[in-house]
């Protein structure tokens, strides 16, 4: 059974779907099934928060949004990291490491 | 940098909203699409990979909103809904909302006329340049008393000893009977030595105040208050040339004051006088008359009172005799005007707090049976998916659009609370002239209402943000909100509201508590 990514500790679908788009500029849809696929399956994004969370990301300043035309030749909105993300993204990710190190110490030493 | 870049883009969504909006179904319909596509290149049938993505999809419309939310867009509009709402609601229960309308338009209006009454006798400084600066002088009796006035000989000394006014005038008031075109009436005038205006610090609406030798040349002049001027003369464009009889006198009219001044209260009319009469200079004991005088620069009141009393000591010394010159006080002319009165319109404050108090009190308590029934439709609310400080902002909108409406009768019955205390004799006030339902009595109003409606609702709010509103649901809501209900030590740690940062749908819950 998938875990819903959202239901992990609170950030880490921000830091997910920063570290998805510092890739190349992606529309909503192609964010959660790069997560999906990345994680084999194990991790589930789901759009109730996917989308929230875009748009708060957006708002921030984090990653910015353009109309493009998607692989279906249809309109799709895509969302690409700012310097600001970037940045962001560097942060997290440390501290994400120490977090999830520390946590493994534990659960193998203590 | 990150400011700005948000300011803008908040902007720029809430100019256009509809794009916003249309953008945004547009996004969740090209997901939704995709999705199909996916289950579709899984293997599945095109009706079949709809059907799941759309399952998938969840609650739609709940996250939608949410981003609307993020992007404070639904404020705007939400408040003209609510407004609307609220009034539908109101007119639904028109007892209720009576009864609430005029409870606070007693308790707002009366407040409102208090406040209207103590902003223009107390606390608005007089229309005079400087009025901090002007004094009156007065006299004290043999046996150590204060009385409000001063003969001729002694206001001469004080006149003749003192250094600390720029100016220090006489005056006495007498009625007296003036004819104007032709008709002949009673009017209050006043015998002002010719610093008077001076001491006021008044500049004339038209042509000029009195000057020194007004009382010297001998040509009888009268300077009239903007009322007299308005009232009997018509308010002419020019000075007229026609002369004014006071009594049996023909007056040439120099002046006319500013509109506001009501100094001496009531007094239409200003004639010179040097007050050099016999009958008037012959005795100490002859008290019929007023001093009052202006700072001179840098003089403080206390000393302006230190030299009045070497002065007062000196003068009666040299008349022991004399009843009245035993002292003298300094007081500004605004505590002198309002002095007697302040303890009173204090205690009238007191009282229409303690009655605006009763009415936010009668009030909560309908409230709270009306509540009853909201707690209902609020609980079905809640379990459809309004976010708390949604609400919140319903109940916040109903209650100041309910007390908004009762603070716009309020400041009908301020008005005409106020003609009556300013127009009637029947409560002697001050500058009771200058009463009026202003600007700044409006803006009390209006910040008073808000402000009684936004704490009506704050109490509604802390009751019952301490109460699960599930409880209240009819059963078959009841039950679904049950099964919906997130596992507690994952969402609902705040309180009984679900909260949407960890549940975006009851789907969403249900499943997240299954797979654990």
């Amino acid at each position: 059974m998938p875990l819903p990514a959202d239901e992990l500790l609170q950030g880490t679908l921000d830091l997910l779907i920063l570290r998805t788009l510092s890739r190349e500029p992606m529309h909503g849809w192609a964010v959660s099934h790069r997560i999906q696929e990345i994680s084999k399956d194990a991790l589930r994004v789901n759009q109730g928060s996917l989308y929230p969370a875009l748009h708060r990301l957006e708002e921030e300043g984090l990653i910015e949004s353009e109309w493009g035309v998607s692989e279906l030749g249809r309109r799709a909105k895509f969302y690409e990291m700012t310097a600001a993300g970037r940045r962001q993204l560097a942060r997290e990710s440390a501290t994400w490491r120490k977090f999830s190190e520390a946590v493994q110490l534990v659960l193998q030493f203590a | 940098m990150r400011i700005i870049r948000k300011v803008i883009h908040r902007m720029h969504t809430l100019v256009r909203p509809r794009r916003f909006e249309r953008d945004l179904d547009e996004e969740l319909s090209f997901h939704l699409e995709m999705q199909t596509r996916w289950h579709e290149s899984q293997g599945l049938d095109r009706q079949s990979a709809h059907a799941l993505a759309a399952r998938e999809f969840g609650g739609a419309i709940r996250f939608r909103e949410e981003v609307l939310d993020t992007r404070g867009l639904t404020w705007a509009q939400d408040i003209t809904r609510d407004i609307r709402f609220a009034l539908r609601s109101y007119r639904r229960a028109p007892g209720f909302t009576a009864v609430a309308v005029i409870t606070l338009a007693l308790g707002i209006g009366t407040t409102t006329a208090a406040f209207s009454i103590i902003d223009a006798v107390l606390i608005r400084p007089l229309a005079y340049e400087k009025p901090e600066r002007i004094v009156t002088l007065t006299g004290r009796d043999s046996l150590g008393r204060e009385i409000p006035s001063v003969s001729v000989p002694t206001f001469d000394d004080w006149r003749g000893q003192s250094r600390s006014f720029s100016a220090i005038a006489l005056y006495g008031t007498a009625r007296r009977a003036v004819i104007t075109a032709g008709e002949a009436a009673h009017v209050e005038t006043a015998n002002v030595s010719p610093d008077f205006f001076r001491a006021l610090g008044v500049q004339p609406a038209l042509g000029r105040t009195l000057m020194p030798d007004d009382v010297t040349k001998g040509e009888p002049v009268v300077v009239v208050s903007h009322g007299f001027w308005a009232r009997a003369l018509g308010s002419p464009r020019t000075l007229p040339d026609a002369p004014l009889r006071i009594g049996t006198d023909a007056y040439r009219i120099v002046g006319v004051l500013p509109p506001g001044l009501e100094y001496p209260a009531g007094v239409d009319l200003f004639v010179p006088d040097a007050f050099g009469a016999p009958w008037r200079t012959a005795s100490r004991n002859n008290i019929n008359f007023n001093a009052i005088a202006r700072l001179a620069d840098g003089v403080t009141i206390e000393q302006a009172r230190s030299e009045m009393r070497t002065i007062a000591a000196r003068v009666h010394a040299a008349h022991p005799d004399d009843l009245y010159g035993r002292g003298v006080s300094v007081t500004t002319l605004q505590r002198r005007m309002v002095g007697p009165v302040e303890s009173y319109l204090r205690l009238l404050a007191g009282a229409v707090i303690a009655v605006l108090l009763v009415a936010c009190a009668n009030l909560a308590n309908a409230n709270l049976a009306r509540g009853a029934v909201r707690g209902r439709e609020i609980a079905i609310r809640t379990a459809l998916g309004a976010g708390r400080w949604r609400l919140v902002r319903q109940l916040l909108v109903e209650s100041v659009a309910l007390s908004v409406s009762g603070g716009i009768a309020g400041v009908v019955l301020a008005w005409a609370l106020v003609r009556l205390v300013a127009q009637t004799s029947a409560v002697e006030l001050p500058r009771a002239g200058e009463i009026a339902v202003n600007g700044t009595v409006l803006a009390f109003a209006l910040a008073l209402s808000v402000g009684v409606g936004s704490w009506l609702v704050s109490r509604r709010c802390f009751r019952r943000a301490g109460r699960p509103s599930r409880q209240r649901l009819p059963p078959a809501v009841g039950r679904q909100a049950r099964d919906a209900a997130p596992p507690r030590a994952m969402c609902s740690s705040e309180s009984s509201w679900p909260s949407r940062s960890c549940c975006s749908s009851a789907r969403d819950c249900s499943s997240a508590a299954s797979a654990r």
